[in-house]
């Protein structure tokens, strides 16, 4: 059973905060770390801590095993092969490295097309924009209707024989709405284009198979999920990973170097040059591991609850203006909303010091944002340790700053 | 401390609620832009010299933004009016906090800084 308290007391930040209650709503920006996770990192650092691969030593032993057993946990998690996880710094340097790969390794001519939903994050937008910019490329966006919801009737015809790499997010980080990767997908499959999945957002907050998204790529990152910061999975898909060509390169890499070139091994190394991650990785699946335990199913459930709550709490207040996905069955759990005369930046220091932690500004989707018709937002987003009182908190103080400024 | 204490003193409130010098201005000499990464706020910084071309005869801005960074650029333009060019071009940055008098944190930085950073933009693309 979902026990709050339970919950609440797996996360060490909760105990900190002795002198207010932590009212923490910005999971989106970067969740909670829960004891286990950062009791198995520290057992690394402790116990067994040294390179992986190549070390006969009991230590190296473990480590690597470690390492690759975290790298299972993460693939079976998201329903990869092991050899399809790329283990990364996070959502941005997957990206970037996936681009700099598509560019070396797909045949791009000028002309062909990039096309991307306007609710991206920066993380993949700006490396596919990039790549569109110097390939000369053209960049197409999938709009959203009036319910800020992808225009999916739009896809079809945006979609063509040119269109090399579709970059779609599982769900919004301003909006949490969860789009239908799968039915782009599906367009997109009969013309042969790539599925690049953003599942940032998403992850840790509804199951994902890599098979029902029916993508090519995927990536996500450690710190969102209840991991530690500086780790992300990249998932590439066997076939498109023996295609590909690293894109980053140094050590571990390689079969053989001469003066000249090199011969790459196979995936996933040849995508991870230098020393990884190690306690990133075993922090990641430690992760994992914490989210199947307590249930994905649980924790969507939960945040649902709250997630109605939100939007009806904040819906009395006159002057408050909700930009979220209103079917809370297909949120992730975030409510983004502007107050009357009063700056997203103004509230967000008001709410501040009550100790309840949003976030104010254009989230990194600045595109969308500015389709939304506003300079900024404020983010309240919620996950697993939330509850009525976060909430309450939230929209107390919300009435606070909208009093305050209104005078 | 509260917050009328502190960040959102009664003479910010003032400026924000009721800018000086907020408006286009037809005749600028040079115009600058600051814009905010982090909210995309975005304040123009429109100044007008007198005939000597040494003095800042008028200066007006144009945006929206947040209780910070419209009082900021309230007083700064109430600051620049009738200074010599020459000495505006020796400010530095730090000005803006003296003219706020309230303590700026870290992430208010840039809200902070954001009318010294539009007329900066002029300044320099007026290149005199």
């Amino acid at each position: 059973m979902f026990d709050i308290k339970k919950i609440k007391a797996d996360f060490p930040i909760f105990k900190a905060s002795k002198e207010a209650t932590l009212h923490y709503l910005d999971s989106a920006a970067s969740s909670q770390t829960p004891e286990c996770v950062i009791s198995a990192m520290d057992e690394y650092y402790r116990n067994f801590r040294s390179n992986v691969h190549r070390g006969a030593y009991a230590l190296s032993e473990k480590a690597s095993e470690s390492y690759e057993g975290a790298r299972a946990t993460v693939a079976g998690f998201v329903g990869a092969n092991q050899n399809e996880i790329v283990f990364t710094a996070g959502a941005t340097a997957s990206v970037n490295m996936l681009a700099y790969s598509f560019e070396q390794s797909l045949d791009l001519k000028e002309g062909d097309e990039i096309v991307v939903s306007i609710m991206e994050h920066h993380a993949m937008l700006l490396p596919l924009q990039e790549l569109a910019r110097r390939k000369k490329l053209n960049l197409k966006y999938i709009n959203v209707d009036e319910n800020y919801r992808l225009d999916y009737k739009s896809v079809e015809s945006l979609i063509t024989e040119r269109t090399k790499i579709v970059g779609i997010t599982l769900a919004s980080n301003v909006t949490g709405a969860i789009n239908d990767v799968s039915y782009i997908s599906q367009i997109v499959r009969k013309m042969g284009a790539l599925v690049v999945v953003d599942a940032t957002a998403a992850m840790g907050h509804i199951p994902v198979s890599v098979k029902e998204l029916d993508c090519d790529a995927m990536f996500f990152s450690g710190h969102k999920m209840c991991g530690p910061t500086g780790i992300g999975a990249l998932y590439i898909n066997g076939e498109l990973g023996e295609k590909l060509n690293p894109s980053f390169f140094g050590g571990g890499i390689v079969t053989d170097v001469d003066l000249e070139k090199a011969e790459f091994v196979s995936a996933p190394e040849k995508f991870e040059a230098g020393t990884p991650n190690i306690s990133g990785a075993i922090g990641i699946a430690e992760a994992v591991k914490y989210l199947t335990e307590v249930g994905l199913e649980n924790i969507k459930k939960h945040t649902e609850e709250l997630t109605s709550y939100t939007i009806e709490k904040l819906k009395e207040i006159d002057g408050v203006k909700i930009f979220a996905e209103q079917d809370v069955e297909k949120n992730v759990g975030i409510v983004s909303f502007t107050v009357e005369g009063a700056h997203p930046h103004d509230v967000i220091e008001f709410l501040g010091r009550d100790n309840v932690a949003v976030r104010g500004g254009h989230h990194c989707a600045l595109p969308f944002v500015k389709t939304l018709g506003v300079p900024a937002t404020v983010r309240a987003s919620i996950y697993l340790y939330n509850t009525k009182e976060d909430i309450d908190a939230l929209v107390s103080s919300v009435k606070k700053a909208q009093e305050f400024f209104k005078k | 401390m509260s917050f009328e204490e502190e960040l959102y003193r009664e003479n910010i409130m003032e400026h924000y609620r009721h800018p000086h010098n907020r408006g286009a201005l037809s005749d600028a000499t040079f115009k600058g832009v600051g814009k905010n990464a982090n909210c995309g706020d975005n304040l123009i910084f429109s100044v007008r010299l007198d005939k000597t071309g040494e003095i800042v005869e008028e200066v007006t801005f144009q945006g929206d933004g947040c209780a910070i960074s419209l009082a900021g650029a309230s007083l700064f333009t109430d600051k620049l009016k009738g200074m010599k060019l020459s000495e505006v071009k020796l400010m530095a940055p730090g000005i803006m906090y003296s003219l706020l008098g309230v303590p700026i944190s870290h992430t208010r930085t840039r809200c902070a800084l954001l009318p010294y950073e539009a007329l900066s933009d002029g300044i320099t693309k007026y290149g005199k």
